[in-house]
C-alpha cells in the first residue's frame, strides 16, 4: 500500500470517476461541489487538489476533457468518463466491496471473540 | 482500449491493464513538457473560470462580493500551489531539472569561452590520443584475424639451435611433421610463387602463393566462384591451375563472372582459372618479397623437393580442439629430435618452432605498442590534471555566487548537481571532439604507418574503444567535477564575504601546486621516451651500410623458368644483353645485377664449407649468398679489400671463383691470406658441391638492416650460377628514378614479354628499411610534443592563478619600496624551486621506465645522459617561462591598483 498521499489520491480519483458516471460531463468546480455534497459534507476538500488529480486521470486515459459552456453561459473545461474509465470504475468498485466484505468478517469475528 | 478476454485471470489482466495505463500516463507526461506556455494559460483559464463560478454561487448564497471572492480563494487553496502541483503532474520534474541544469551549464560555458575552449581542447587531446592509440593497439594485438577459428591457426618455422635465425622448411620436413604429429588437424605447406601474367592487360609480374593440398579447408573457406584445387592437381604436370583472390579478379579480370575455366598465360605457360576467393578472405599476411600475393596455385611437389635441405616453404597448421601451442611445440620438438638422430647433417642446426598466427603477425610490434600505450597514459594524466585544475580554479572564482545561492535556499544537492552537470557537459564535449580527433588520428596513423606495418592498413576505430572513451570522458567529468563541487558546497556565505575573493585555504593551493609538479614530471617522462627514440634513430641513420646509397636505381627482373631455365645459357644471355644496353644509356655510369638487394626485405643464406676451417657439429657457417654480375660491386660501391673483383672473364669456362666478405675472411682464415683458399658454396642444385677459389675479399654490407650485426657474405659470379631472378642496380648521374622509364624500355627491347617490378631508388630502399623505427619515433615525438604543450598550458595556468591571488601582496611589497626586479625574481625563484622538484621527480621516473624501451633503441642506452640533460634543460626553460610571464604581468601593475585588488 502506498503512503497516505497515494491512498488519498486513489480515493479522490475513485470519487471523481463515480461522480462523472452519475452526472455525465461536468466541470472541475462542479465535480468538487458534488463530491462535497455526496460525502455529506464530511469531507472538506481543498478544491485545488482536484486539478492535479483530474490531470492524472486524463493522462491515464480514464477521462477526457473539452472546453464548453456552463449553465450560466460561462466558458469552462468539462470532463467526461471514457470507456476505460467506466471499466476502471467497475473494477475499483468491485475491489472496494471485496475489501469491505473481508474486513467485515474480520471485525465481526473479533467482536465475537472478545 | 485493450481487448478484454473475459474475467478469468482478473488480477493479471487488471495488473496488465494498469501497467498499460501507467505507461500511457508517463508518455503523456513526457509530451506535457512541450508547449508549456499554452498549457499554463489553459490551466490559468480553467482556474479563473472555477473561481468565477464559485464566486457566483457564493453571491447567490448572499455573500458580499468581497466575502464571496475570499471564500472562493480559500476553498481553492493556494493558487500558486495548485499551479505548481499541476505543473509537477503535467511534466517530468526530474527530467526538467536536468534539462534546466544543462541549459544553465551550457550558458555558463559559453560565457567563458577561454576556459571552455582550453578545457575541451585539453580533454579532447587526451581522450583523442588515447582512443587512437588504443584502437591501433587493439587492432594489432587483440583483433581477431579474419579467418574462421583463427585462434587455432599456427605457423611452423625452423630455427637455429640457439633459438635464433628463423628459417623456412623443406617439403620433406613438413611431410614428416604432418604424418608424425598428434596435435594438429592438418599441416599445409605454402610458399611464394610469382609469375608474369600476359593477356588481360600489360605483362605484369604478380606475386602469388603456392599452397599444398588442403589449404583452403584448413582455413575453412571456399571459393565463391568455381572450386578448390583437386588433390591430383598437386602433381607436377597437372598443376597448371590457379585460384584468384577477389582483388585480382576485380582488378585484372573486371569481376567477370564467367572467368572460371578461362585460360591465361603465366610466365609463358598456359594456366586455367578454376576459382575465385570471396572478398573477405584476405591473403595470409606473411612477409613476402613482392608484396601481398594475389593468386593461389598448387604447391606441386617437384623432384628436388625430396631434398631435406631445400628449405623454401613455410607451413600453417590448425591445432586440434583443446590442444595448446605449448603442447604442439613439445610434440614437434620430439619429432625434430627423432629426425635429427636419423638425419644428423640436415638437422644438426635446425630446430622447430610453433607460433600462433596472431602472435607471429604482431610479435615485432609488441614492444613498440606497449611503449606507446605507456606514453598515452602519461598524456591522459596530464590532460586530466589540467582539466581538474581548470575546474577547481573556476569553482573557486564562483564561490561567492554559490554561497549566495546557498544562503537563498538552494539545497546542497541541487548545487552539487548543477556543478557536476557543468563538468559532465564539458567532459562530453571533450569526448565528442576527442572521438573526432581519434578517427582522424587512426586514419592518419594507418596512412603513414601502413607502408611499414601492413597490419595497420584497414584499422579503424573500434566500438569497444568508443565505449571506453565515452565512459572515460564522463568519468573524468564526474571525478574532477566532484572535487570542487563537494568542497565548494560546504562554504558558507559568511566565510566568502569576509575573505574577499581570495581562495579559501592553502589546501587548494597545495593541490594546484602538486598538479603542476606532476605535470612537469609526466611531461619529462614523455620527452625522455621521444628523445631516446630520436637519438636512436639518428644513430641508426648514421650507420655505414657498407655500400653507397646515392644515385642508385634498382628494379627486379624475374625470368620465367620455362623460357629461361636456370643453369642454362639463356638467363645469362638475357642479363648480359640487358646490362650491355643499359650501360650504353646516357646518364648511366655503370650497372650490374644481383639476386638479393642489401637492406631489402629478402635474404638468401647457404651452408658453406671453407677449406681447413674446423667447426663444431651444428656450426656450419651460413653466410649470405649473393649471385652478382661483374658490374654489380662497382655499381653499388662495395669496397675491395684484397685481391680482385669479378670480370667478364669469370665466365662459365673459367675456374670457379668466389668473393668473400671481410668478416668471413677473418673468421675462416684468421691472420692468413684468404686469396687462393677454397670453399664449397652450394649452387642452385643440391648435388655434390665443387670447390671454389677465393679471388678477393670485399667490405661487409648490412643485409638485414642498419641495426644488424656484421655477417659473413659470399659472392658468386652470375655466369657460373645462372639463375633467372636478379635485381638490377644502376648507378646514374642524374636522379635515379628519372631513368626508370628508359631502363624498362631496354627490358622490353630484349624480351617484350618481360617486366620489371619494385622500381625504387636505393635511398627509398634504405628509407623503407628503417620505416618502422621512423614510425615509432614520429609517433612518440607527436605524443611528447602534445604532452609538453599541455603541461606548459597547465603550469602556466596554475602560476597565473596563483600570482593573481598574490596581487595584493605584490602591491604591498612594491608600495613598501621593493623594485619591480626584486618582486619578479622572488616570484620566479619560488616557482622554479617548485618546478625543479617536478623535473627531478620526472627524471627519476623516466630512468626507471625507459628501461622497458631498450628493445627499441639502437646504440643508445635507456639512461643516456645527453638525452636526459637536454630534456631537463628544455623543461626547465618551459617552466621558467611559465613562471616568468605571469610574474612579469603582475609586477607591472600599478601598486595602487594592486592594493585595491580583490
Amino acid at each position: 500500500m502506498g503512503d497516505k498521499a497515494d491512498v488519498w489520491q486513489g480515493t479522490l480519483a475513485l470519487m471523481v470517476l463515480k461522480t462523472l458516471e452519475s452526472m455525465g460531463a461536468l466541470h472541475g468546480y462542479g465535480i468538487a461541489r458534488r463530491i462535497e455534497q455526496t460525502s455529506g459534507d464530511l469531507l472538506s476538500v481543498n478544491y485545488g487538489t482536484l486539478y492535479p488529480a483530474l490531470l492524472k486521470l486524463e493522462q491515464e486515459g480514464y477521462i477526457e476533457s473539452a472546453w464548453g459552456v456552463s449553465d450560466n453561459n460561462r466558458k469552462a473545461k468539462f470532463y467526461k468518463l471514457t470507456r476505460a474509465g467506466r471499466k476502471q470504475l467497475q473494477q475499483e468498485t468491485r475491489d472496494w466491496e471485496q475489501t469491505q466484505e473481508i474486513l467485515a468478517k474480520f471485525l465481526s469475528a473479533r467482536e465475537e471473540a472478545s | 482500449m485493450g481487448a478484454d478476454a473475459g474475467d478469468s485471470g482478473e488480477v493479471s489482466l487488471g495488473a496488465g491493464r494498469s501497467v498499460m495505463r501507467r505507461l500511457r500516463g508517463w508518455l503523456m507526461r513526457l509530451g506535457g513538457m512541450f508547449r508549456r506556455d499554452q498549457r499554463e494559460a489553459e490551466l490559468a483559464a480553467e482556474l479563473e473560470s472555477h473561481l468565477q463560478m464559485h464566486i457566483e454561487d457564493n453571491v447567490r448564497a448572499e455573500m458580499t462580493p468581497e466575502e464571496a471572492r475570499r471564500d472562493a480563494l480559500i476553498k481553492l487553496g493556494g493558487i500558486e500551489q495548485t499551479k505548481e502541483a499541476h505543473r509537477d503532474q503535467r511534466g517530468l520534474p526530474w527530467l526538467e531539472t536536468i534539462l534546466q541544469d544543462l541549459r544553465f551549464a551550457a550558458r555558463m560555458l559559453r560565457k567563458n569561452p577561454g576556459f571552455t575552449g582550453v578545457a575541451v581542447l585539453t580533454l579532447a587531446l587526451g581522450i583523442g590520443a588515447n582512443t587512437a592509440i588504443f584502437s591501433v593497439a587493439n587492432g594489432i594485438l587483440i583483433r581477431d584475424l579474419p579467418y574462421k577459428d583463427a585462434r587455432q591457426l599456427v605457423l611452423l618455422w625452423s630455427v637455429g639451435r640457439d633459438g635464433d635465425n628463423r628459417d623456412q622448411l623443406s617439403y620433406t620436413d613438413i611431410d614428416d611433421y604432418r604424418s608424425q604429429n598428434h596435435v594438429f588437424e592438418n599441416v599445409v605447406a605454402f610458399g611464394d610463387w610469382s609469375a608474369t601474367f600476359t593477356g588481360n592487360g600489360d605483362p605484369a609480374r604478380i606475386p602469388g602463393m603456392q599452397v599444398a593440398d588442403g589449404y583452403f579447408s584448413l582455413m575453412r573457406e571456399k571459393p565463391f566462384l568455381g572450386r578448390d584445387f583437386l588433390p591430383e592437381e598437386q602433381i607436377e604436370g597437372k598443376d597448371h591451375v590457379i585460384i584468384l583472390t577477389y582483388g585480382l579478379w576485380r582488378r585484372r579480370f573486371a569481376g567477370d563472372p564467367q572467368v572460371v575455366g578461362k585460360q591465361i598465360s603465366l610466365s609463358g605457360k598456359p594456366y586455367v582459372i578454376v576459382g575465385v576467393m570471396p572478398k573477405d578472405f584476405p591473403m595470409l599476411p606473411t612477409t613476402l618479397v613482392d608484396g601481398p600475393a594475389q593468386f593461389y596455385r598448387p604447391a606441386a611437389e617437384k623432384h628436388d623437393d625430396k631434398e631435406r635441405l631445400s628449405r623454401h616453404l613455410r607451413a600453417i597448421a590448425r591445432l586440434k580442439q583443446g590442444i595448446s601451442v605449448q603442447q604442439a611445440q613439445s610434440n614437434l620438438q620430439l619429432i625434430n629430435h627423432r629426425l635429427a638422430q636419423e638425419f644428423p647433417d640436415e638437422y644438426s642446426t635446425t630446430g622447430i618452432r610453433v607460433v600462433r598466427l596472431g602472435d607471429d603477425i604482431s610479435a615485432g610490434l609488441r614492444p613498440a605498442l606497449l611503449v606507446l600505450l605507456g606514453a598515452i597514459g602519461c598524456l591522459l594524466l596530464i590532460a586530466c590534471a589540467n582539466v581538474s585544475n581548470l575546474l577547481l580554479s573556476r569553482a573557486l572564482q564562483r564561490q561567492r555566487e554559490i554561497a549566495l545561492r546557498s544562503a537563498l535556499g538552494a539545497h546542497r544537492a541541487r548545487l552539487v548537481q548543477q556543478i557536476l552537470t557543468e563538468s559532465v557537459l564539458l567532459a562530453l564535449c571533450g569526448g565528442v571532439l576527442g572521438i573526432l580527433l581519434a578517427i582522424w588520428g587512426v586514419n592518419f596513423i594507418a596512412l603513414i604507418g601502413g607502408k611499414v606495418i601492413p597490419q595497420l592498413v584497414g584499422i579503424s576505430m573500434d566500438g569497444r574503444v568508443l565505449a571506453f572513451t565515452a565512459g572515460l570522458s564522463v568519468l573524468t567529468g564526474l571525478v574532477f567535477g566532484s572535487i570542487p563541487a563537494l568542497r565548494i558546497s560546504t562554504i558558507t556565505l559568511n566565510d566568502t564575504l569576509r575573505e574577499g575573493a581570495r581562495s579559501s585555504g592553502t589546501v587548494h593551493e597545495t593541490f594546484r601546486k602538486g598538479l603542476a609538479v606532476s605535470e612537469i614530471a609526466l611531461a619529462l617522462v614523455l620527452l625522455a621516451g621521444a628523445g631516446l627514440l630520436l637519438r636512436s634513430f639518428n644513430k641508426l641513420r648514421g650507420v655505414d651500410p657498407g655500400f653507397r646509397l646515392d644515385h642508385l636505381l634498382t628494379m627486379d627482373v624475374g625470368l620465367p623458368g620455362a623460357k629461361y631455365p636456370a643453369g642454362t645459357e639463356k638467363p645469362l644471355a638475357f642479363y648480359r644483353e640487358l646490362l650491355r644496353r643499359i650501360n650504353s644509356l646516357p646518364g648511366v655510369e655503370c650497372a650490374g645485377a644481383v639476386n638479393i638487394l642489401p637492406l631489402g626485405s629478402n635474404f638468401d643464406t647457404a651452408g658453406t664449407e671453407p677449406e681447413g676451417f674446423t667447426h663444431g657439429p651444428g656450426q656450419t657457417p651460413y653466410p649470405e649468398r649473393y649471385i652478382a654480375t661483374p658490374g654489380y660491386l662497382a655499381a653499388v660501391g662495395i669496397r675491395l679489400v684484397r685481391g680482385r673483383l669479378f670480370s667478364e672473364a669469370d665466365n662459365e669456362s673459367a675456374p670457379l671463383g668466389v668473393l668473400i666478405s671481410r668478416t668471413a675472411a677473418e673468421r675462416w682464415w684468421p691472420d692468413q691470406d684468404p686469396i687462393g683458399r677454397r670453399v664449397k658454396v652450394p649452387g642452385f642444385d643440391y648435388g655434390p658441391q665443387p670447390w671454389r677459389t677465393v679471388i678477393g675479399v670485399v667490405e661487409d654490407v648490412k643485409q638485414a638492416g642498419l641495426d644488424a650485426p656484421h655477417t659473413m657474405q659470399v659472392y658468386l659470379p652470375h655466369a657460373q650460377y645462372r639463375n633467372g631472378y636478379l635485381t638490377l642496380v644502376v648507378r646514374t648521374k642524374p636522379d635515379p628514378l628519372s631513368l626508370a622509364g628508359e631502363v624498362r624500355r631496354q627490358i622490353t627491347a630484349v624480351d617484350p614479354d618481360q617486366a620489371a617490378t619494385n622500381i625504387a631508388s636505393m635511398d627509398q630502399v634504405l628509407s623503407d628499411s628503417v620505416g618502422s623505427q621512423r614510425f615509432s619515433t614520429v609517433l612518440m615525438g607527436v605524443l611528447a610534443s602534445l604532452g609538453v604543450i599541455l603541461a606548459s598550458v597547465g603550469v602556466y595556468g596554475v602560476f597565473s592563478y596563483s600570482v593573481s591571488q598574490r596581487t595584493r601582496e605584490i602591491g604591498i611589497r612594491m608600495a613598501l619600496g621593493a623594485a619591480q626586479k626584486d618582486v619578479l625574481s622572488l616570484i620566479v625563484s619560488q616557482g622554479m624551486k617548485l618546478l625543479s622538484i617536478g623535473v627531478a621527480a620526472g627524471t627519476i621516473a623516466a630512468l626507471l621506465l625507459t628501461r622497458f624501451m631498450s628493445a627499441l633503441l639502437f646504440g643508445v642506452s635507456p639512461s643516456d645522459p645527453i638525452t636526459f640533460a637536454c630534456i631537463a634543460a628544455l623543461l626547465a626553460g618551459v617552466a621558467f617561462l611559465a613562471c616568468y610571464l605571469p610574474a612579469r604581468r603582475a609586477a607591472r601593475v600599478d601598486p595602487v591598483v594592486a592594493l585595491r585588488y580583490e
